[in-house]
Parts: structure tokens; sequence; C-alpha cells
């Protein structure tokens, strides 16, 4: 799954002694979260990419290995102004090969603000700084079309989180100022290439330079905006340049807004993103959306969603498009899990396929059936 | 009498309605020593839910939840926030692990609640009427 570099060792290092400080009067606390997902393609010879940042597919043989995970955060309060939070997610897929997703320091600059220093999850999304986490949503995972587009999913830097009431809203704001890495190594690549059969990936490491971000929300009562923009320099390295393959850099920008409305028997979420990248010699625009909705009938959630993908190569003007529906439930299982299956059919349109997306084998309709028990603990 | 009898029966009827209605309301409390005189719904439900960390006269709020296991956890959710269980815990999987905010201390039982808030006068909890004493001040009352 997604592969980080390393937080600098100074910042692990003090972010351990934090958690081992056994002198101090240090508040430490744990939980956990996990899945244990199973899926399959419904058609011979379907493959569906369900993560493009983390190479993560389902062919037509039923898979677990593919979405289950464990993850721990663990966190330090060593008074009501410093903490320190570690948080980790083993993927089966990586034969328990563990993601640091957290390890930051925090400052809390009042009750409402808290800087931190160190690796954070991006909130490139609404969903995006709490994406392993399953039980935090309704479906086995959010929709490809959006969450899909990204291959960074942490940021190692500067963070500043707050929250105010202002003119009867509660605003949430996220800035963010750092870099990210994502290395697909070659084992990856194999599997990857093995599964889905436009096999273009090579082993690259891709970086995230300057990166700036920002997220902000606004909440009332069941409603829920908010708007999010991201700035980075990509530079994209192949890690087997024998191959003729070159580093590319290129300015990326990414936009995203988001309308929520959740009530207590039936919700609505919709979120729209648009990427316009300059990748080496290739201009890249893509436009992403969903709208998902749902009811809530006592421990039973079921819920239909309807998702679109474009994307524009502007020098030699091909397209590619899709869309896609999902249906899905959602059982609550005591306290703290939750059974889902979520049926998605995906409809590739366009001159050509991105493999960044969940596709199918040419351009016929692809299948996928999943079921997933996510608990928190 | 038979007249007679059946307004006693009614009005008996009622004072008990009444009597297990007060039984189950809801006291919002905070600590007698806390400047904290009242406050309205949608504060309470902001600060349960980790959208404000103050109170509004700006001092920070030390928030102490009830487990689980209490059936007063879901009626207080359901009234405060319209909100259940399965609801307030997919939010709360949200901020912990986002770390956008922190799940709220959690106390046993309103006896437990009562005792942490007293001593703390940045604390705020959520009590039954039997757990009330002269160290609290009731600041939000919450009927069912």
């Amino acid at each position: 799954m997604t592969r980080t570099t390393r937080p600098r060792n100074t910042l692990v290092a003090f972010i351990l002694a934090a958690f081992a400080a056994p002198s101090m009067a240090v508040d430490f606390s744990y939980q956990g979260f996990g899945t244990v997902a199973a899926g399959r393609t419904l058609g011979a010879g379907q493959q569906a990419l369900v993560d493009g940042a983390n190479f993560a597919a389902y062919d037509n043989e039923w898979s677990a290995a593919t979405e289950s995970r464990l993850g721990v955060r663990a966190r330090a309060s060593l008074d009501d102004t410093w903490s320190a939070t570690l948080q980790g997610t083993s993927y089966a897929s990586e034969q328990g090969r563990i993601s640091v997703q957290s390890a930051y320091v925090g400052y809390m600059l009042n009750p409402d603000w808290e800087l931190t220093l160190g690796r954070r999850q991006n909130a490139l999304y609404y969903y995006s700084d709490f994406l392993p986490v399953g039980y935090a949503y309704h479906w086995i995972r959010p929709p490809t079309e959006v969450y899909g587009i990204s291959p960074f999913t942490t940021y190692d830097g500067l963070g500043l989180q707050g929250k105010a009431v202002l003119g009867g809203w509660r605003w949430q704001l996220s800035l963010a100022l750092g870099q990210s890495s994502n290395v697909r190594y070659s084992d990856d690549a194999k599997r990857y290439t093995s599964r889905v059969s436009r096999g273009a990936y090579d082993t690259v490491e891709d970086r995230a330079e300057q990166r700036i971000a920002a997220q902000l929300l606004a909440s009332d009562g069941p409603w829920t905006f908010g708007a999010t923009i991201t700035s980075l320099d990509l530079v994209r390295e192949p890690q087997n340049p024998t191959n003729g393959a070159r580093t590319e850099e290129a300015p990326v920008r990414y936009y995203g807004l988001i309308a929520r409305w959740d009530g207590r028997q039936a919700f609505v979420i919709g979120e729209g993103a648009y990427v316009e990248a300059v990748e080496g010699r290739r201009a890249n625009s893509i436009y992403a959306g969903y709208i998902s909705a749902g009811l809530k009938l006592g421990i039973w959630t079921p819920h239909f969603t309807y998702g679109a993908y474009g994307e524009r190569q502007e020098v030699s003007t091909r397209v590619a498009r899709s869309h896609s529906e999902t249906i899905g439930l959602r059982v609550e299982l005591g306290a703290h899990a939750a059974l889902k299956m979520d049926y998605n059919r995906v409809h590739p349109q366009g001159s050509y396929q991105n493999a960044q997306f969940i596709s199918a084998t040419g351009r016929r309709n692809a299948e996928l059936f999943s079921a997933a028990l996510d608990f928190t603990f | 009498m038979g007249a007679v009898c059946l307004l006693g029966a009614t009005t008996a009827a009622v004072a008990q309605g009444q009597f297990d209605a007060a039984g189950r309301e809801i006291l919002v409390v905070v600590s007698r020593q806390s400047a904290v005189q009242t406050l309205d719904n949608d504060t309470v439900a902001d600060l349960f839910l980790g959208a404000i960390s103050r109170f509004p006269d700006g001092r920070g709020a030390h928030v102490i939840d009830q487990s689980d296991r209490q059936d007063i956890k879901r009626r207080f959710y359901a009234q405060v926030a319209d909100m259940s269980l399965q609801q307030l815990r997919s939010h709360q999987a949200r901020l912990l692990f986002s770390g956008r905010a922190t799940p709220p201390r959690q106390a046993e039982n309103s006896s437990l609640v009562a005792e942490l808030v007293t001593r703390d006068p940045t604390a705020i909890g959520y009590i039954e009427p039997a757990a009330l004493d002269d160290r609290l001040r009731v600041v939000l009352r919450i009927s069912p």
C-alpha cells in the first residue's frame, strides 16, 4: 500500500521519548481500527483497481488481502499543550509492512488551535485524513473517482488546525506546509501489472515538493460545506532508469468542494474535484465527483452512490471518461463494528483508459462485489 | 364516589408520570466553582461533539462523557444532538483518527461524572438527577 519516506529521525526520537518518559506525568492513550475485506470482480477477465494511489486491485478471484488492514493510533499528552501522536497501519497486501500515517508533535496554541510538526494525513478531500478507518464512513471505500486521484496520503511538515464559531456556523480550518513522498516498489509494480492489463507503470518515486494545502469546513446542524486546495510540485522519478524513463516535474493543483447533509434518518453527501497538472510535455486536467445518499434505519444503512470521472490530455486532446454506480449496505454489529457489502459497476468510456482509476480490461464494464467488517477498539 | 375515585386515580397517574419524567431528566452540570451559569442546547451539543473546545466565556472546557453501557448516554445524544450511538461512534472515529479532536474522557456512571466535575472547575458532564449534589451547578435541564 502507501509507502512514504520515513519521518526525520530526530522527530521520531522525540516522539518515542515522549511515549517513553516514565518520570513525567504523561497521559497515554491508544485506539485502533481494522478492516477485514474480501472481494472479486464478477466478470471473467475483469480487474478493478480500487485504490490507484496504492495499487490495490481485485480480479476475478476472491481476495481478502487487497484491502484488509489493521491500524493503531497512540497519543501521549505531556500536559494541556504538548502531545505526541503515532499512527501506523499494517496492510495484508504488504505482508504486514507498516505504513506510518502520523508521527507528529502537537502544541496547543489555545484550546481551539493546534500547531503540529511531523507527518500527518492529507486533508485533500473530506475523507482523506482518516481514509484507512473504514468504520468512519458508510462505504467499504470512498468513491475512487475522487479518492484515487492523488498518489499521496500523507505529508511531512508543519500543520495548523483550528476551529471557531462565527455567524452561527462551526468552522474548521486545516493548513499544511511541507512535502510528501510515495515510493512504488518493484513488488507492487509486478503485482499491479500482473493484475491490471494496462501495465504501463514502472517502479517510481512520486514526490510532492513545496506542498501547500488548506481545507475549510463549515457546519450548522445537519449541514456541512467545505472547500480544499492543495498546491504542490510533483516530481516523478523512475527507480529503474535503464528503461529510458526520465524524471518528470510538474506543478499540480487540487481543488475540492464538499456538501453534506446528515439528518437523523437519511444523509446526502457530494464532492467535486478538479485537478490541473502540467506533466512533462503533457498538460492534463481531471474532473471528478460523486453524490451519495442513504437511509438510517436503525442498524441498517442502505446507500447509493453515483460517481463520474473525466481526464483530458490537452496536447493530444485525448479524453478518458467513466461513471459508476455503487449500491451498498452497512449493518451495525454491536458497539464498535459494522458489516458492509458494496456492489460497484463501472462504465469506462473515451479514447483511452486511465489506470489510476477503477477500470475494466479494455472498455468493458467492470462489476465488483466486496464485503468488509470494519471495527474500532 | 366513582367520579372521585376516577379523579384520584387520574391525578395519581399524572403525578407518577411527572415523577418518572423528572427521574429521566438529564442534567448538564459544571462545578459550583465554575463561572458558567447556563448553556443552551446547541452549545452543549457542540462541546460534546468536539465542534468547540471552550465555554462561551472563552475558558477551555474539559468534557466528561459517560460509558457506552449507560442508557443515559444514548438518551443524551439523541436529545441534545439528534444522534444515535452508532452515528456518534462514526463521528468520533472521524475526529480521532484524523487528529482533529480527542474523544472526551469517559466516566462509568453519573456518580463518577459528578465526582470528576466537582474536582475540576473547567469540567462539564451530564448526570441523572439522583447524582446531583450542592457542589454542582445545573447549566441545562434536558427533559424527556
